[in-house]
């Protein structure tokens, strides 16, 4: 839930002890000043509201809005005051991913790019670990009756608490309900700044998530899947963020093979059953992967990981097709 | 784990990652991350951290550590060095980019005199230089770290032994790891199977003049279904993947065994009864108040 006032949104963000020693800090004031502050028992000065924006950038474009409604004569800087280092992604970063894309062995490289890529992003985007998912979800081989792309596969993923810190335990394939599937769908970056905004969007909100971004993971026109990324916080999603979403979008490309891109033309995606239905058919993903690595070796004809991986990924979406309009 | 060059016998082996590569690095972020979440934090057993303000971390590859100490503590500045030019930019451009300003790196060779003026840092910290270290030359490194902590300064060394698992490809592939390192004379151990090195850590702060040295072990469950399963499971795939030219050369595999060895341990590490244990023991000790450096 977003909060209804800028006192409810700084009570909730120095509920957290360390949060609020660093605010008190920064800010200068006394502890006791700021719990004031929230009571409503004192109104601040407009150079200490303003400080406060400063001082909570990832909270900077709720606090704002909610301090226009309570102080409508209050300026509020653009923002356009975010350091530099931080709305770019650096030289340093490219040249490593790269050197992955022609160094490792084809069978690593979409682990290992998207790996390098996710924990970059990551650890850009959310640096004070204030809680966010940063997910790819691949686009599905075309199968069918129609021959179409019929559903993604979150293949690969990380977080900060709240979430776990390796999503590829949470295997799932979205659909059009969801919105990675809109935004692969209409072929652009698509963001919901929060759960009570209205939008013809689809979105199945997951717990923890106030704010989401999708954005297609595109080379030449054609789409491999995309990235979706989850904040804790309302709003979260500026836009320096969402051109840093795109330039993660961009690096992973690489990791991905060329003929895993497909027009826009190919995707028909189909509605997929709910996380809780799927995870009864990801329970025994894993074993289903050894066993077919284990049985191939048997037989004398070894397969890779990533072989037996696409194998359980079509079978299981061939299954959860089948029920996706009853169960969705 | 260790990412440095070695020169033994007067050939030149490249010693057993490439610090240039990303993936490298890719894996030395997740291997940091795990590790530190397996030890219950990055200074999980300092009681009392008030007297800790600058901070050392020795051979920091990517800065995986030094970076969650400089997010943790926003008091603490913590200074990262390595050997190769390769990490410490790389570490300097993951600092920059999340606005981590307490954290600085500087490249640096850890088998030379530290370029640091003496009772510098108020902690010294180290984990898993196993590798690049010959036994001969730890005693060297300690009386550097000695000599640039202050009276009363904490070091910390966090070294590993091999795991033990119910995948018979994981345990060959370590057994090769750990026969590699004692024939290159990287192991403290008398036999191939072991590294040996967390037997005597405490030994060597001892003989370093260290002072109320204690040792607290750390058993991280890998097994199948555990919350950081993946990323240990991706630890083994990347070491072994990183490692293969280094373990073809010194231990006498054809490249086809090798491979047969690597898709078994992953096909055996993804079954839902895999289990595993690994043994972490960090060792620390304080510098005399009245050290003689």
């Amino acid at each position: 839930m977003g909060a209804s006032s800028w006192r409810e949104l700084l009570g909730r963000i120095i509920a957290d002890p360390q949060e609020k020693q660093r605010v008190v800090n920064e800010l200068g004031v006394n502890p006791i000043t700021l719990i004031r502050w929230v009571k409503g028992e004192v109104v601040p000065r407009d150079e200490n509201l303003r400080r406060l924006l400063e001082v909570l950038p990832a909270q900077r474009e709720a606090l704002a809005q909610l301090l226009m409604e309570a102080f409508p004569t209050l300026v509020v800087p653009s923002g356009q005051d975010t350091p530099e280092e931080a709305t770019r992604v650096p030289a340093e970063f490219y040249s490593r991913v790269l050197n992955i894309y022609v160094a490792t062995p084809p069978e690593r490289r979409f682990w290992s790019v998207s790996d390098l890529t996710i924990q970059l992003a990551l650890g850009q985007l959310d640096p004070n670990y204030l809680g966010m998912a940063f997910v790819i979800a691949q686009c599905m081989p075309p199968a069918g009756a129609t021959h179409k792309i019929r559903s993604l596969r979150q293949n690969a993923g990380r977080g900060t608490p709240p979430w776990n810190a390796y999503l590829e335990q949470e295997p799932l394939l979205l659909g059009a309900e969801s919105l990675a599937g809109y935004a692969v769908t209409v072929g652009h970056l698509v963001v919901q700044q929060s759960r009570a905004e209205q939008t013809h969007v689809p979105a199945r909100w997951v717990e923890w998530e106030e704010s989401a971004v999708a954005c297609p993971i595109f080379l030449g026109g054609r789409i491999a899947g995309c990235v979706v990324v989850s904040s804790t916080q309302p709003g979260y999603f500026l836009p320096f963020r969402q051109r840093l979403i795109e330039k993660y979008a961009e690096l992973l490309t690489l990791a991905c093979r060329t003929e895993e891109f497909y027009a826009l033309e190919d995707i028909e995606l189909k509605l997929m059953p709910s996380p809780e239905v799927q995870k009864a058919y990801f329970v025994h993903y894993r074993q289903r992967v050894s066993d077919l690595m284990q049985e191939a070796s048997r037989r004398q004809s070894p397969i890779t990981i990533a072989q037996a991986e696409r194998i359980v990924w079509e079978d299981l979406e061939t299954e959860l097709s089948g029920l996706a309009v009853s169960h969705y | 784990m260790s990412t440095s060059s070695s020169d033994l016998s007067g050939r030149k082996i490249r010693f057993e990652f490439d610090t240039e590569s990303g993936e490298t690095m890719a894996w030395l972020l997740n291997f940091d991350k795990i590790i530190t979440n397996g030890m219950g934090g990055t200074l999980a057993e300092q009681a009392d951290l008030s007297g800790i303000k600058r901070v050392l971390d020795i051979a920091c590859g990517p800065g995986g550590w030094a970076l969650e100490v400089a997010r943790e503590h926003l008091e603490i500045e913590v200074t990262g060095i390595d050997i190769s030019e390769a990490m410490i930019r790389f570490a300097k451009a993951l600092a920059t980019s999340r606005g981590y300003d307490n954290a600085s790196f500087k490249v640096m060779d850890v088998k030379q005199p530290l370029v640091f003026a003496d009772a510098s840092f108020d902690l010294v910290n180290e984990r898993t230089l196993y590798g690049v270290m010959a036994p001969g030359e730890w005693p060297q490194l300690l009386a550097e770290c000695k000599r640039i902590l202050r009276p009363g300064g904490i070091i910390r060394l966090t070294e590993l032994e091999a795991p033990v698992s119910t995948s018979l490809a994981l345990n060959e592939l370590w057994y090769l790891h750990t026969r590699a390192f004692y024939k290159l004379g990287r192991s403290f151990s008398v036999d191939e199977w072991h590294i040996c090195i967390n037997a005597v850590l405490k030994r060597l702060l001892r003989d370093a003049g260290f002072q109320d040295v204690k040792h607290q072990g750390h058993v991280i469950d890998i097994s199948a279904g555990t919350a950081d399963f993946e990323g240990f499971f991706r630890n083994f795939v990347y070491v072994f993947g990183l490692a293969k030219p280094f373990l073809l050369k010194v231990a006498g595999l054809t490249e086809q065994e090798y491979e047969r060895l690597y898709q078994q341990m992953q096909a055996e590490m993804l079954a839902s009864d895999f289990c595993g244990l690994w043994t972490y023991l960090t060792a620390r000790g304080e510098k005399p108040a009245e050290a003689q450096v």
